[in-house]
This record gives structure tokens, C-alpha cells and sequence, in this order.
């Protein structure tokens, strides 16, 4: 099996874009993480019911398909809202209630989705149809798309952190929690507003994964495998990390599943992630 | 920070009775089942509770982890170690299969023992993560390694079953009506709880239990907190890796295909930690109660299976919101609504009196 | 009376950490509680703040009663808490600390103000304004706390043991800043095991001893008794 330049050029293509919506999901699961110290395990499943609600609007309301992303950004933020607020917030940090809580309302919303919308694949419209040509090598113009999308929401939640008030009491409430409170930091209005930028994110990469992939209820488990493994490689509570986290992931899929077939390139992301939680916890970027 | 003992424990003329009563029950299940639903479902049923005392075993095993203050979801994998171990032990090395559900348990002693050093290094929830992603690993290397194990299509050995021979007369353990297998479950299994019960209300046991409520404390004082950690969750990994090879010389067939459906996904580890968590995770008692109690609320529902996970995920989270302590505290619960019910009711009238 | 404590109980899982301890801190003074190690002189900041919810008794803030009630919301009624240790955000900026401080300032110019007031008579973390604070020398990061708290112009200031871990040099830098502060029309309540820094910018000290006042009174009354003197203050 010969494998070209362009076959490795379109692969790591393929995996930038695949990593584009891992970082839409590990965004939010490392700023939870960061900041309310918990790992949201439903977020696999914000992430499904966002492309679910773009499936709704665009597919079977007919809405534009950028028009349904943008709302359904808002919908699953809102969401997100929600469940912080009924299902996190009460438990206050008890371990093993909110393992037990987020792992429960993965499953029922897993269900109900399924319920809503019957099992079997589903598939959201093209971005863009067609591709460029790149000096002889294709690339499809969704992907690109996707890439260009999820490099500029990044770029929105670093300008959002770094340069609002809000934004920077989210990174002080992650560097020292009590330090934060001192400053009259309130850190329910923190959690809630991390879980509703996480869940907006979310949204908008489970949309991107469902146009250029498929959709099925249960994406959502396999979304955060790779959400954890990209905080984890990248750094946990790290913006920069979580980026680079994910394109890294993305690309190393990728590649490998060229050359020793897509199993590999799922098992061996995994296997760097218990090495690194071993020997660098830190992960490339991470401090806390 | 005290442990509430669940009030039945607490009278001690009730226990020894309650005890017998539901000894005899387990013995005499089988019979009664056939008794009430005919040979056909007599024999489907058993079959339920055959799975059921797999997941007991699980079940505890998760609960042994999680008293020295970790949680491990890597039940699933382990289970798939220790199956397939058996299975293949006894398949491809021709080994006798009570010797090969031993060293199945074994092997996921082995592979416990592996991890154990690294995981314990990180602290909480990335022990939980490392967990997780084992039991997705293994899962995927027995899909991958198909020279080894059948690849995704997983493999069938039908007709391959532990067998005793005294004398002229064979007992096969994996008959068309699954008595014999029932029992060998209640003996292995019991063998197995009272196993985990002595270690845990041993000299050893109150070692644990200061693990998990102050750790930093029980350093202070000189215990090897990370050691006693380790070995627990080998020991807990051992009978997780029974319990799958017992599953496996049940059902003789092993596929790793994750779906749902399927005993080595990680849905599996979850429903141990919903069994679990649902019985009352602070009682040894608990996981038996609540993976009995589910699982055979889950077969009662067949026909509403698709909205299985729903329920479950719905119960757990009303347990943890209303019911912290779980079923096994429902002695203590039932009256406290009783009285919250009867103080609500009292006040409505009260303030129609008044008015 | 700015601050009242009343009869302040503390429990931690069994253990008594404050025992009824009452002080009063009146408007524009210094106040320094002094101790050993584990008196429960940072606990009772800690009540003081919310961070800590007590057993029982009552804390009393500008003639309203604010135990129980949120850290966050403490702090908005003009109370800033100086932790022990510091509690700098370590990977944030020198400016980025203090336009934390003034989270809850809500008009931009009045921030602005208060940053080139602080850079104005902290020179030095003008000129580190950009680096990472875990970057700062002890000093240095003392003077930035400090500074992060004076940018929500507090009322009342605690400072837990701001001298620890310090040189002697700084030390006295540090008396400087808080009698600076002081004239600002700061309230200060301060923590220190320094005696000596304690007693040099305090009018009033209230002594504890294993989470029960011990004496109390005008630093130079206590200054006379050589009970206290020898008992409490080690000279």
C-alpha cells in the first residue's frame, strides 16, 4: 500500500480538523475542571445535543445551517445553565455524588435524544461543498471551514479570559480559590458561567462533527474520551494546552490511522494519556 | 465524621433470623422460580440471578475500592481480563476451566498490580480517569488483538464447561436448566463476599476505613496509605476478574463490540457504581441490595429496554439527591418522611384554623 | 465600632479552635492580635471573612451582623482579607492580580485612578507590572498583595502575618506600608506572630492564647505590665 504525500498532507488536514472540534470540547471540560474542579461527565453529551439541536433546526425546520449553530450555541449554553445550577451546585464538591449525578444525566440524556430521534446515523449538510486545490492536493472545504471556526471561537474565549473582568476572575478563581473569594469573587456566578461558555463551545463542536461526520446518540461518550485525553496531554486547567492538546491529538490520530489502520489511532492517544497523567501530570502547558 | 450503621443491624435479636430467612431463600430460589413460571422462564430466570450474583461480586469489589477513599471505573475491563483469560486459557491451553476462572482472576490481579503503581500517583478524579480509560484499552485490545482473542467478533466455545467427577458421576456446571451453575455462583461468590466482609471488620478493615477519612492523618501516624491502596485494588481487580470468568463459562461466548448491550462496555462499570451507590455504598449489604433490586427491575421492564438507561441514570440521581445512604438505609428514611409528611399535613390544617 | 466580635465560637471536626473570643476594632485605629502558634489568631480572620462559618457568637460589621453570610458578599461591604501565604493568583500578571482586586469596582476610571494610585507608592510593582507574580521576590509579592486589597478601597483591612517568611529589612518596609495605609483612613486588623512589627503600628492588641482572649488593651498599657510582657510578648 503505497501511502503519498498526499495521502499524509490530507490526513494531517483531516486530523487538524478533527482536533478542531476535540478543542471545542476539552475547552470547556478543562475550564470546568479548572475552575469548579470537577469533571463534567455529561459534557460528551452537551456536546451531542448541540449537533442534535443544529439536526432539529437546520435538518427538519429547515433553518440555515449556520443559523441553527449559532442558536443551538445559545440553546445548549442555557442548558448548560440549567445543570449547574439544579444538578451541580447542591452537591457542593461531594465526590462521589457528582460522579454519580453527571455519569446519571449522561445516560438519560442519552436516552431521551435517542428516544427523540430514533437510533441509526444521521448526517447534518455540508459547510461548504467542495474542496480546494492545493498544489495538486485536495482539501475539502468543510474541513477547512471547520479549522477557520474553531480557531476563531478559541481566539473569542482567550480575548473573553483575558481581557474582561469576568473573564480573569474565571482564571483567578482557578489559580487559588480562596484568593479569588477575597476579591469578592462570587463563585456560583464563576460556575455558571463556565458551565454555559463550556456547553456553548460543546454545541458548536458537536455541530462540526456532525456535518462533516455523522450524528448518532451516543457520539457523545467517544467525545469525551478525547475531551479527557487532550486536557490531559495538553495540560489540565490550560487554555493553551487544551488547544494544542487537541490538535496534537487530532493529528497523531490521524497519521497513525493512515499507517496502522484506525484502531491504533484510537487505542494508542489513550495509552498517552495514562503515561502522561504518570510521568508529566502537568501535561505540556498545565501548572495547577 | 461517624458511620451510621443501618438501624436493622443495630437489633440484634432480628439479625440472625433475617440472615436465615434470605440463606434460605438464595438456596431455594431456583426451585421456586421453576415452581411459579414453569421449566421455560424457570430456567430464564435462574439464568437473571446468575448474572445478578456476577455483579454482586463487581459490584462489591468497586465498593472494597472506594472504602479506601478511590473509585475505580475499570470494572468492565477487568471483567473482560479475567473472561477472556478464562476462556482462552482453558480453549486454547487446554486447561481445566476451574483452574483457568482462578488465574483469570489472576491475570487481572496482574494487570491491577501493573497500573497500580503509576495510578495511585495521581490523586482523586485522575485515578478515576486512568480508571476509565483502562477498561476502554483493554476493550479495544481485545477487538485488536484478534489472532489472540477473535478479533471484534469476539468468539464462542460452547460446550466447554467446569465439570466435577466423584467417582463414576459427572456434575457439568452449564446445563439447559442452569441449577448447577446457580449454585456454583452462591458457593464461589459467597466464598468471595465472606472473603471481602472479614478483610473489611478485620484489624485491616479500621485501617481502611482511617484511610478514607483522613488520609493525611493516617500518614502522620506511619501508614503506608499508597501501599494498603494498592492492595486493595489488586485484590478488588482479583475477584472482578473471577467474576468475568465466571461470566464467561455461562454464557460461553466473549465479543468486545462496545455497544451498550454488551457486559465489557464501560456502561457496565457505571451500573456497578449505580448498583452500588443505589444499595448504599457505606453498607457491605448495599451493593447486593441495590444491583438485586435493579437488575431484577430491569428484566421485569423488558419490554420498555430502550428507556433502561433513563431509569437508571433517573434513579441514581433522585439517590443521590433524596437518599444519599441508599436502599439499605431505608429503615431510617421511611420514618423521616413519615414525620416530614405528617409536619406538612399538621401545618396546612393548623393554618386553616387559624385563618 | 467598625468591627464587633462577639463571643465567636469555632469548631473543626471535634476540636474547640476559638473559644468565645470578643474583640472590637473602632473606625481609623490599628489593631493587632498577637499569639503563639495555632492560638486561632487566623481562624478568627477567617470567621471574620466567611471563609470559616462558626459554631456560634456574632460578628458585627458597621452596625450590621454579617456572620454566616457568603466570603464574596463579606467583602463587598468594604472588608478585604490579606491571607496567609499570600493567596496571589501565581500565574497571573502583576496587573492582572490587581485588576482582579478591583473586581468589584465598577467604574473603569475609578479603577484606572487606583492603579496609578498603587503604582504611584509601590514603584516596584510598576515596574514588574508584567511579570508573573510567583515570579516576585517575598517581598515584593507582599507589597502586591497589599496592594491587590487596597484596590477595592476597603474600609477594613485584615492582614494575616504579612511578615512571615520575610527579612528584617522588609519587615520594617512592611510596619511602613501599614501605617501609610493607616493614614489613608484605612481600619487595619492585623495578624502576626512579630511581636515587635505588631506592636510598633498597633494602638490596641488583644492577646490569644489556644482560642480564648488573653489580655487585651492600648498597646502601651500592655507594654507596661510585666506579666504580659514576659508571659505573652517575650521581652
Amino acid at each position: 500500500m503505497d501511502i503519498g504525500v498526499q495521502d499524509v498532507v490530507q490526513s494531517i488536514i483531516n486530523g487538524l480538523c478533527m482536533g478542531g472540534t476535540y478543542v471545542l470540547i476539552g475547552l470547556g471540560l478543562t475550564l470546568i475542571l479548572g475552575i469548579m474542579n470537577i469533571l463534567q461527565f455529561a459534557h460528551g453529551e452537551v456536546y451531542m445535543i448541540g449537533a442534535f439541536t443544529v439536526y432539529f433546526l437546520c435538518v427538519l425546520q429547515g433553518l440555515n445551517l449556520y443559523l441553527a449553530v449559532l442558536i443551538s450555541m445559545v440553546t445548549t449554553a442555557v442548558l448548560g445553565l440549567i445543570l449547574e445550577r439544579v444538578f451541580l451546585r447542591p452537591l457542593k464538591g461531594r465526590f462521589l455524588s457528582y460522579v454519580c449525578v453527571t455519569t446519571g444525566l449522561s445516560l438519560i440524556l442519552q436516552t431521551v435524544v435517542m428516544l427523540m430521534f430514533s437510533k441509526g446515523t444521521k448526517q447534518l449538510p455540508s459547510l461548504w461543498k467542495g474542496s480546494f486545490d492545493l498544489a495538486g492536493v485536495f482539501i475539502s472545504r468543510e474541513r477547512v471551514i471547520a479549522i477557520v471556526m474553531a480557531l476563531l471561537l478559541t481566539l473569542a474565549l482567550y480575548t473573553f479570559l483575558k481581557r474582561t473582568k469576568y473573564g480573569l476572575a474565571m482564571i483567578a478563581s482557578a489559580q487559588h480559590r480562596e484568593g479569588a473569594l477575597m476579591q469578592g469573587i462570587n463563585p456560583n456566578v464563576m460556575s455558571a458561567m463556565v458551565v454555559a461558555i463550556g456547553s456553548g463551545l460543546a454545541a458548536v463542536g458537536g455541530a462540526l462533527g456532525g456535518s462533516i461526520f455523522n450524528l448518532d446518540p451516543y457520539m457523545g461518550g467517544l467525545a469525551f474520551m478525547k475531551g479527557i485525553t487532550l486536557i490531559v496531554i495538553g495540560g489540565l486547567g490550560s487554555i493553551p494546552g487544551a488547544v494544542a492538546g487537541g490538535l496534537i491529538l487530532g493529528i497523531v490520530e490521524s497519521v497513525l490511522a493512515l499507517f496502522f489502520g484506525s484502531q491504533m489511532g484510537i487505542i494508542l492517544p489513550l495509552v498517552l494519556v495514562i503515561v502522561f497523567l504518570i510521568f508529566r501530570p502537568k501535561g505540556l502547558f498545565g501548572h495547577d | 465524621m461517624t458511620e451510621r450503621t443501618p438501624s436493622f443491624s443495630r437489633s440484634k435479636g432480628l439479625k440472625p433470623a433475617v440472615v436465615g430467612v434470605v440463606f434460605l431463600l438464595i438456596l431455594a430460589l431456583p426451585w421456586m422460580l421453576r415452581a411459579g413460571l414453569g421449566a421455560g422462564k424457570g430456567t430464564y430466570w435462574t439464568h437473571i440471578f446468575i448474572l445478578i450474583a456476577v455483579m454482586i461480586l463487581a459490584a462489591s469489589s468497586m465498593r472494597a475500592i472506594f472504602r479506601t477513599g478511590e473509585m475505580s471505573l475499570g470494572t468492565a475491563g477487568f471483567m473482560l481480563v479475567g473472561g477472556y483469560a478464562a476462556a482462552l486459557l482453558t480453549t486454547k491451553g487446554g486447561l481445566s476451566p476451574w483452574l483457568t476462572i482462578f488465574l483469570g482472576g489472576l491475570v487481572a490481579a496482574g494487570i491491577a498490580a501493573l497500573v497500580a503503581y503509576p495510578f495511585f500517583r495521581v490523586k482523586g478524579i485522575y485515578f478515576v480517569i486512568c480508571t476509565l480509560l483502562l477498561g476502554f484499552i483493554l476493550l479495544y485490545l481485545a477487538g485488536y488483538l484478534d489472532w489472540l482473542t477473535g478479533g471484534w467478533q469476539g468468539f464462542q466455545f460452547y460446550g466447554v464447561s467446569p465439570k466435577i467427577t466423584i467417582g463414576s458421576h459427572t456434575i457439568t456446571f452449564g446445563t439447559k436448566t442452569n441449577l448447577e451453575y446457580y449454585y456454583l455462583m452462591v458457593v464461589v461468590v459467597g466464598l468471595c463476599l465472606f472473603i471481602l466482609y472479614r478483610m473489611e471488620h478485620s484489624r485491616v478493615g479500621l485501617v481502611w476505613r482511617s484511610i478514607r477519612e483522613a488520609d493525611e492523618l493516617a500518614k502522620s501516624v506511619g501508614v503506608n496509605v499508597t501501599a494498603h491502596k494498592m492492595f486493595i485494588f489488586i485484590v478488588a481487580c482479583f475477584f472482578t476478574g473471577l467474576a468475568g470468568g465466571l461470566y464467561a463459562f455461562h454464557v460461553h461466548a466473549l465479543s468486545p463490540t462496545s455497544t451498550p448491550a454488551n457486559v465489557f462496555h464501560f456502561f457496565t462499570s457505571i451500573y456497578c457504581l449505580l448498583y452500588m451507590v443505589v444499595g448504599g455504598a457505606e453498607s457491605f449489604f448495599g451493593p447486593l441490595i441495590g444491583t438485586t433490586v435493579f437488575m431484577v427491575l430491569r428484566e421485569l421492564g423488558r419490554e420498555v429496554d430502550e428507556y433502561w438507561p433513563l431509569i437508571a441514570g433517573a434513579v441514581l440521581i433522585v439517590i443521590v439527591f433524596f437518599m444519599p445512604r441508599g436502599l439499605v438505609a431505608l429503615p431510617d428514611y421511611v420514618p423521616a418522611w413519615y414525620r416530614t409528611v405528617r409536619r406538612l399535613l399538621r401545618g396546612k390544617e393548623v393554618g386553616r384554623k387559624t385563618d | 465600632m467598625l468591627l464587633e466580635v462577639k463571643d465567636l465560637w469555632v469548631r473543626y471536626g471535634g476540636a474547640e479552635v476559638l473559644k468565645g473570643v470578643s474583640l472590637e476594632v473602632e473606625e481609623g485605629s490599628v489593631v493587632s492580635l498577637l499569639g503563639a502558634n495555632g492560638a486561632g489568631k487566623s481562624t478568627t480572620l477567617r470567621a471574620i471573612t466567611g471563609l470559616v462559618v462558626p459554631s456560634s457568637g456574632e460578628i458585627w460589621f458597621d452596625g450590621e451582623r454579617i456572620d454566616g453570610e457568603s466570603p464574596a458578599r463579606i467583602v463587598s461591604r468594604g472588608i478585604r482579607h490579606v491571607l496567609e501565604g499570600r493567596g496571589l493568583f501565581p500565574y497571573m500578571s502583576v496587573l492582572e492580580n490587581l485588576k482582579v482586586g478591583a473586581y468589584l469596582v465598577k467604574d473603569k476610571a475609578q479603577v484606572q485612578r487606583a492603579l496609578e494610585d498603587i503604582f504611584t507608592h509601590f514603584p516596584v510593582l510598576k515596574e514588574r507590572r508584567n511579570q508573573q507574580a510567583r515570579t516576585l521576590s517575598g517581598g515584593e509579592q507582599q507589597m502586591l498583595t497589599i496592594a491587590r486589597a487596597l484596590m477595592g478601597c476597603p474600609r477594613l483591612l485584615l492582614l494575616d502575618e504579612p511578615s512571615l517568611g520575610l527579612s528584617p529589612m522588609m519587615v520594617r518596609e512592611i510596619g511602613k506600608m501599614i501605617r501609610n495605609v493607616h493614614e489613608r483612613g484605612v481600619t487595619v486588623l492585623l495578624v502576626e506572630q512579630n511581636t515587635r512589627l505588631a506592636l510598633d503600628v498597633a494602638d490596641t492588641c488583644y492577646v490569644l492564647e489556644t482560642g480564648s482572649v488573653a489580655a487585651c488593651g492600648l498597646t502601651r498599657e500592655l507594654m507596661k505590665s510585666d506579666l504580659v510582657r514576659r508571659a505573652y510578648l517575650g521581652l
